[in-house]
């Protein structure tokens, strides 16, 4: 009893933590409306902020801890609600949550860039007052704890009288009821927005600073993670309330210690040892499915900005053969180390499709893509190789892959389930906890299973080695163990997927898909079945999520079991996914290959450059190489809000005007060909046709548009006779229109009214 | 029929003839939208039931009510916007493909429904790029692709002009010589007026007058309530 | 009568690459109340949007008092004395009664004094000053939003569709309030549907037609014009 006592107390002590972290993320949410994922990072950078401050530099503690609370923290806050929220007014919701991610990684990367670019520093945080200490029934209560506590108390206190009792607390609540109306009242929504994320980016802080000394040393994503573990209670106060947000926070402290109290802080029960880390994922989950059931939802914004035009079958075909085509004919002229590459790209390609079907069709949101790379691996390797724990076949066997597509596609049928009553946000917060506690509970399963069925005894090692291998193909005859034949196989299998998404998104089925995504309400009102569809197509994305991975893991070769399944990979594939038009197969393309050059070609090329000019090496490999080492990825996504619809559709207007040059195009086409195989015959350098080839693909579109441009202009002009209501619509409204319409409206029509723009 | 705690509805009794038109009129905010989210299962009632046909469909979701035969249009438009008119209407005859036994070709049936419609112009744009009035026809059309026997029709005229107006209510007593029955919100009077056969007037979450269309202009009640002191005009 | 206080000046206008106003010019007078008619989609609302500075303008020019006020924003223009109520959602529903008079004292006036005066014109708003005012009846948060609009003390009142989802008793009290607002000095331009009973107010009407001004003058005379132009079958009988 004594001992439940005081695991109580220490509960609520770690709760209060929770709460004020949890409380920045729901004074930001109910006062701008943007759920802040990037919350957690900037409570790591404020918590590095206050160890370089306070131990890196020696100032006082409290002067330490003000510049991190009251001045760094509230300025980042503000440069993000300036630089960046801003720019999300309109768009759709996978675009606001994609944003505040991007935000979170370059944050991240930051953060690695400026404390762990060199070497394993260990920077070790301490508590307040060192390990002082007060007994409470036989358990030390540290003062760091006690002011948790305090500091916990004062700020519900603080938020309710600002919130509730100031004009500047109720504006910044009118922002999100109504910005437009807030405006038209004198008040200024830009200030509020302002206020709330200062407020919000405090309290990130402190609740970083005060979270650090959980562990031993101070890392980056295990300090961003410690700030995610309080979530559940900001979602259990549905966003927008502080008191249920505290209560939340209460009940997360306590199941922690409650589970240290029964399993004897882990002693017992070694199979759940990771359970701990796993609870908070747990229940936010929980709570998320709790969460009281959308009505079926309308159509959310009329006009968002977002734009996703289809290819027609025959198109997606030519340009499957293409890709396979240049891919061949590129991989010939590179070197080893950069076909290594170019795989990589194509691996993670072919996991980013899963996400056209899913989020760019369909609208719905898998925020744990590489969980079911994960279990597709673990499925297929227990099929082929069995439980003697090494890698003995040779070949990756159809078989297994089937199995670990299906496995993938009944898991996926279980994420369905929060789907099915979830959307946007919070839909891509329970698959981040699924992945979250895929990854604690799975994956880094190293104990061996033992199940006793009716007396079949069997074992099941999951990552009991700390690694799986995964062999290549060996179909047909072909060996694909070597990396051009498997890259070769890769764009095999990504043309002809793609080509079959976008065959399925032609079809009624895919119709169907996207009409669901539009209007879900409009949907039943017509008799479809949205259960029944929405499961079947997060069946045959975490199918293809699975298949995917599985070539992922293989190009990989040996995959150790904290590779890229903490949460955060998958995380910046979506992103980068969104960023490269998800709504394109051409899209998951741009994705896959994006994401391997920016973490590894360019920062390449950049030491290649500063090598090649020792004077300017500190541009080159200290800020541009680690800037796109650390930062690059994260930066492109950032910048989504501008560009909504992907880099995809950006190219694919770019290249527009080809189509009116034919002549000109094929010249184009035929030139590079050319220059293909005078490089392939050692004319010409590698370099020197990269270079022509990128120089162009920037230069022509150009220089054809305004060969033709007079042209082009002639076939715009105004068809006579058109609807008056349709004028304007599709190309820019003209002075010529107005005379048409100011004659159909009986209206004295004066000369040229106004310039045309 | 009341809803939730603020009753937006209570003890409406609405009946809809198969082969007429019933007209439902009322103030914006009456809770003619509301009744029909009720019909449609996109609300849930709290007390009441909704019977088609004498068969009780009060606790069926929405999908089955939709393939029991109830079909609608939206007030604020929910049309399906990265698709294109002509594949707006014929995604709804795909959807019933799926659970029909009467199979229909849908690309024939949505020509037949898009030229019905007086849509052809404009069947091949998005919708996001059509006009209002043109948009209540697509979601007209989406509906009639399910083959209801009856169609809800939420102000299906507002956004159209004069002389669309009168095509459309010409096409409206086409379809219900066909035998369908139709139950149309409009604020459009002079249309209410001219095709229904019967008319209800819901003010306030209560149906305050319901005969034929003389005996509701004449009713003094409707003018105070619903037509203003400037009836007379 | 005849100074202008608020002026469109050719104004072009739209959402995004679409242009609704196609050259707008259109001038509220001090004092005066004008009310702008036309049918559904031919930039009444877009027209007032740029009054009150929500939409950007393409080109031309806006005035207030004669000062050219293009491109300034929306929260500054209300500080100027323009004062909007917004189509159908004037209120802030997830705050109450009280919280939303409160959104009024940017002016400098105190919110005990707000509220007094609110309360006196409509008494039922004192019995829900806690209340949130989502949860209020149409009538009661449209009062609510007149309230804290008059409590502004604005030079310009911009009204789009008072009286949307109203019932005609409440609408008619509502624009009996705008009449004797508008004897105060205030100007006042009202978008409606209920073509007739703002004609009874106001001292001039225009129509619009597909973003153009095709008819400025006197009620009765746009009156007949409403019918034969427009409304023909709809709108009021």
């Amino acid at each position: 009893m004594q001992d439940f006592l005081a695991y109580t107390v220490l509960g609520l002590c770690l709760g209060s933590v929770y709460a004020i972290a949890a409380t920045g993320l729901v004074v930001t949410y109910s006062t701008s409306g943007v759920f802040n994922v990037a919350h957690g990072a900037v409570a790591t950078m404020s918590a590095l902020v206050y160890w370089q401050l306070r131990f890196g530099w020696h100032m006082a503690t409290p002067i330490a801890l003000v510049l991190t609370i009251v001045v760094f923290a509230p300025l980042l806050g503000m440069f993000l609600e300036i630089l960046v929220m801003r720019g999300l007014r309109g768009t759709s919701e996978v675009t606001r949550l994609v944003t505040p991610v991007a935000v979170l990684l370059a944050i991240n990367g930051a953060a690695t860039w400026i404390w762990f670019r060199k070497s394993n520093r260990a920077l070790v945080p301490q508590k307040f007052f060192g390990e002082r200490h007060i007994n409470v029934l036989g358990q030390a209560v540290y003062f760091h704890q006690i002011i948790g506590v305090g500091l916990s108390v004062l700020i519900a206190g603080a938020l309710f009288v600002v919130l509730y009792r100031t004009r500047l607390g109720v504006t910044m609540r009118a922002t999100v009821d109504d910005r437009s109306l807030l405006m038209l009242n004198g008040g200024r929504p830009d200030r509020a927005s302002l206020a709330s994320w200062a407020i919000g980016a405090a309290l990130a802080g402190l609740a970083g600073v005060l979270l650090s000394p959980q562990l031993g040393a101070l890392q980056v994503f295990a300090l961003t993670l410690l700030v995610f573990d309080a979530y559940p209670a900001a979602v259990a106060g549905r966003l927008r309330s502080v008191p249920l947000t505290y209560v939340g926070a209460m009940v997360l402290g306590l199941s922690k210690l409650y589970f240290d109290w029964v399993s004897d802080a882990g002693q017992r029960w070694l199979v759940l040892r990771n359970l701990r880390n796993a609870i908070p994922a747990v229940l936010l989950f929980v709570a998320l499915l709790l969460l009281p059931q959308d009505r079926l939802r309308g159509a959310v914004v009329s006009r968002t900005r977002e734009r996703f035009k289809v290819p027609t079958l025959r198109q997606a075909v030519l340009w499957g053969v293409v890709l396979v085509a240049c891919v061949a004919m590129l991989q010939s002229l590179m070197s080893g180390s950069a076909v290594i590459s170019l795989a990589n790209g194509i691996s993670l390609s072919l996991l980013a499709l899963s996400l056209v079907l899913l989020t760019g069709y369909a609208g719905e949101i898998n925020l744990a893509v590489f969980t079911f790379a994960g279990i597709a691996v673990i499925a297929a390797w227990q099929f082929d190789v069995g439980p003697t724990g090494l890698a003995t076949k040779q070949s990756l066997s159809v078989m297994a892959i089937l199995l670990a597509v299906c496995v993938c596609a009944l898991v996926g049928g279980l994420i369905a389930l929060p789907a099915l009553r979830l959307r946007g946000l919070y839909l891509g917060l329970a698959t981040f906890a699924f992945g979250i506690i895929v990854y604690q509970l799975v994956i880094l399963q190293i104990q061996p299973l033992h199940f006793n069925l009716f007396g079949w005894k069997f074992t099941v090692n999951l990552f009991s080695t700390g690694s799986l291998t995964v062999p290549r193909p060996n179909w047909f005859g072909i060996d694909f163990g070597g990396q051009r034949a498997f890259l070769m196989l890769m764009t095999v299998m990504f043309a002809i997927i793609g080509v079959g998404l976008i065959a399925l998104r032609r079809s009624a089925y895919g119709r169907m898909i996207v009409a669901m995504k539009d209007s879900p309400a409009a949907c039943a009102t017509l008799g479809l079945n949205i259960t029944r569809l929405k499961l079947g197509v997060f069946m045959l994305s975490s199918a293809i999520a699975g298949l995917g991975g599985l070539m992922w893991a293989a190009q990989r070769r040996t995959l150790p079991n904290n590779a890229d399944f903490d949460g955060f990979a998958s995380l910046t594939l979506f992103m980068i996914a969104v960023v490269g038009g998800i709504g394109y197969v051409s899209g998951a393309l741009i994705a896959g290959i994006f994401l391997s050059l920016l973490s590894v070609v360019m920062p390449n090329i950049f030491a290649k450059l500063g090598s090649d000019y020792p004077s300017l090496h500190w541009l080159f490999v200290t800020v541009l190489g680690n800037f796109t080492h650390y930062v690059g990825p994260a930066m492109i996504g950032i910048g989504l809000g501008k560009n909504p619809s992907g880099i995809a559709q950006q190219v694919m207007d770019g290249f527009r005007p080809l189509r009116k040059a034919p002549v000109a195009t094929a010249a184009w086409v035929v030139s590079l060909a050319g220059l293909w195989l005078l490089t392939w015959r050692g004319v010409l350098s590698n370099w020197n046709f990269a270079l022509i080839c990128v120089v162009s693909v920037f230069l022509v579109p150009r220089l054809i548009m305004s060969v033709f441009e007079a042209r082009f202009a002639d076939e715009e002009r105004l068809v006579a006779g058109e609807d008056l209501d349709l004028i304007g619509l599709e190309r820019p409204f003209r002075a010529s229109d107005r005379q048409v319409l100011d004659t159909a409206l009986g209206l004295p029509v004066t000369g040229v009214p106004h310039a045309p723009s | 029929m009341t809803f939730g705690g603020a009753a937006a509805l209570s003890d409406v009794g609405v009946t809809a003839e198969a082969g007429a038109i019933t007209g439902l009129i009322g103030p914006n905010g009456a809770g003619k939208t509301t009744l029909f989210n009720c019909i449609t299962g996109l609300l849930q009632p709290t007390s009441g039931e909704i019977l088609l046909d004498g068969r009780d469909i009060s606790s069926l979701p929405p999908y089955k009510r939709s393939r029991a035969g109830v079909a609608r249009t939206f007030q604020r438009l929910e049309l399906f916007t990265s698709l294109t008119v002509r594949d707006n209407i014929r995604v709804a005859g795909e959807i019933r493909n799926r659970w029909s036994k009467t199979r229909v070709d849908p690309r024939a049936e949505t020509d037949h429904v898009v030229q019905l419609l007086g849509l052809s112009a404009l069947a091949d744009r998005d919708v996001s790029e059509i006009p209002t009035g043109m948009a209540r026809r697509v979601e007209m059309g989406r509906a009639l692709m399910t083959r209801p026997k009856i169609l809800l029709l939420d102000e299906p005229a507002s956004g159209q002009d004069e002389q669309e107006t009168e095509e459309f209510g010409e096409l409206l007593l086409h379809l219900c010589a066909e035998g369908t029955a139709i139950l149309l919100v409009e604020h459009d009077v002079s249309l209410v007026m001219k095709v229904c056969s019967f008319i209800q007037v819901l003010d306030f979450g209560r149906i305050i007058a319901s005969g034929a269309p003389g005996d509701i202009q004449s009713n003094q009640a409707v003018l105070e309530a619903y037509l203003g002191e400037d009836h007379r005009a | 009568m005849s100074e202008p206080l608020l002026e469109l000046v050719d104004v072009r206008a739209g959402y995004g690459s679409i242009e609704v106003l196609h050259g707008v010019t259109l001038t509220v007078h001090r004092g005066e109340v004008l009310a702008l008619l036309g049918p559904n989609g031919g930039g009444k609302s877009t027209s007032l949007n740029v009054l009150a500075g929500l939409v950007d303008i393409m080109s031309g020019e806006v005035r207030l008092a004669g000062r050219p006020v293009t491109g300034v924003g929306a929260d500054k223009l209300a500080r100027l004395g323009v004062c909007t109520i917004p189509e159908g959602r004037g209120v802030f529903p997830n705050l109450t009664v009280r919280e939303n008079l409160m959104m009024a004292t940017h002016t400098g006036a105190k919110l005990s004094d707000i509220e007094a005066i609110a309360y006196e014109r409509f008494p039922r708003l004192g019995d829900r000053r806690s209340q949130l005012a989502g949860t209020m009846s149409g009538g009661e948060q449209q009062m609510l939003a007149m309230s804290r609009a008059l409590a502004t003390n604005p030079a310009v009142l911009l009204l789009d569709e008072l009286s949307m989802g109203l019932a005609p008793l409440i609408v008619s009290s509502l624009y009996e309030i705008v009449a004797q607002v508008a004897e105060t000095g205030v100007s006042v331009l009202v978008v409606e549907q209920f073509a007739r009973t703002v004609l009874g107010i106001a001292d001039r009407a225009a129509i619009m037609l597909s973003g153009r001004i095709t008819r400025v003058g006197p009620p009765d005379e746009i009156a007949e014009e409403l019918s034969s132009a427009y409304l023909g079958g709809k709108g009021q009988p």
